[in-house]
């Protein structure tokens, strides 16, 4: 049972901690700028949803009028198309609710669903040493989503992940004419362990290859590790880095 | 000046009155300031999206059970590597316990318990909330927040790091 003065020790103890709290001021306009971002995104997927609803009766009786002998073109490879080139700052989307940039002055920036500000990693330029580098994490939809960097010595023509669930290609991303640097991004399926099981990481990814133009593997991350980095107990999201040695995945 | 969204003022003052408080709590939830103030804009955001729908008589203990849940989901989907340094800064004063060394126990104590338990326990004994203030918060019956209250001060009491903290939730009273 709490007693009364255990209670206000208890009581003074946490006041003492919430004092300490450094003062900051209230960013209104933020507040409002992200709100309106919210309902922008919101009235255009409204808008994109509706257009859907009122084109897919429209296609579908083309496509029973059409001729028999129409043909569809299987997907390209991704990879066969090389990277993907963006402008400085442009947002490349990478799964429901995470975005990508590179910045001009070698950053790839990531924001993650829900997050106001971005987290970035400088990958080229002074002060990098954030290349070769890549973040497991899941999107709105429940997909794993990775998202990597590269630079220095290592310039991939191809990126392939491999999960419990199987292989899939990414994509890279480089910006017009900094093909020494850049980034990749790869959508490894639905997980079936959920957010809340950051543990299972390691055990979901597999392994992490990067090859170059002529098929050769130059970086790689494979295995069990790394373990996942622990605060106050609680799991974060697997990160790992790519070694330009890695083993046969 | 952009214009501003409808209902923007009752917001804004909503906003400015209990941004200290909620950073306070947002601080004492996450330990980190950083996180701290992101947990509270974020929650303000949401809140401020929904502003016209929101009852207003229980304002405050909407926003509360959004910064408790959106501080759960954040949890969830951590991505930056952090390091625990010393996870309290110096105080500008000195308050009512005795030395730093005393508050860095204190949130290592916190930092044992479940997001839930530390929830129950800031509300409870900090926000002056009521059991079943705490409940609907929480999403759950008194009786849990009860639970979860007994625990966590089971949990404070028994943490080696309160150990040097005796007088506080070891049962000596001074």
């Amino acid at each position: 049972m709490t007693s009364t003065a255990e209670a206000e020790q208890l009581r003074r103890a946490l006041d003492d901690f919430a004092g300490t709290t450094p003062a900051a001021p209230l960013r209104m306009e933020r507040i409002l700028w992200a709100v309106r971002r919210r309902r922008a995104r919101r009235r255009a997927a409204g808008i994109a949803a509706g257009c859907g609803l009122l084109l897919t009766p429209l296609a579908l009786l083309a496509g029973a009028g059409g001729p028999a002998s129409t043909t569809v073109s299987p997907a390209a490879p991704r990879g066969a198309a090389g990277p993907r080139i963006v402008g400085p700052g442009e947002k490349i989307t990478v799964g429901r609710g995470i975005t990508m940039r590179l910045t001009e002055d070698g950053r790839q920036c990531v924001r993650q669903p829900g997050e106001i500000e971005p987290f970035c990693n400088r990958v080229a330029g002074p002060g990098s040493g954030g290349a070769n580098k890549f973040t497991l994490s899941w999107d709105q939809n429940r997909r794993a989503i990775l998202t990597g960097s590269f630079g220095g010595t290592i310039t991939p023509a191809q990126v392939v992940v491999r999960t419990r669930s199987g292989s899939y290609e990414g994509r890279l991303v480089t910006l017009a004419g900094r093909p020494d640097w850049g980034a990749w991004y790869a959508d490894a399926g639905v997980s079936d362990a959920s957010p809340a099981d950051l543990e299972k990481s390691p055990a979901f990814l597999r392994s992490v290859t990067l090859y170059d133009a002529n098929g050769e593997i130059i970086a790689g991350y494979v295995g069990t590790g790394p373990e996942p980095n622990a605060i106050g107990g609680m799991s974060l999201q697997l990160t790992g880095a790519l070694t330009g040695t890695p083993e046969s995945p | 000046m952009k214009p501003v969204l409808d209902d923007d003022g009752d917001f804004a003052q909503f906003a400015t009155t209990r941004w200290n408080r909620l950073l306070r709590i947002a601080y004492m939830l996450t330990g980190d300031f950083h996180d701290a103030e992101d947990l509270v804009q974020i929650t303000l955001v949401k809140v401020c999206d929904h502003w016209r729908r929101l009852p207003k008589a229980e304002i405050d203990l909407y926003v509360r059970r959004a910064l408790i849940n959106n501080h759960r989901s954040r949890l969830r989907k951590r991505r930056v590597t952090q390091f625990l340094t010393s996870l309290v800064p110096e105080p500008a004063h000195h308050g009512h316990t005795e030395t730093a060394e005393h508050r860095v126990a204190l949130v290592q104590a916190l930092d044992s318990l479940t997001v839930r338990q530390r929830a129950a326990v800031i509300l409870r004994y900090w926000d002056d909330m009521s059991e079943q203030e705490t409940a609907e918060i929480l999403g759950c019956s008194p009786n849990t927040v009860k639970v979860h209250t007994r625990r966590a001060l089971a949990a404070l009491r028994a943490h080696p790091a309160l150990a040097a903290y005796a007088p506080i939730l070891t049962g000596e009273m001074p």
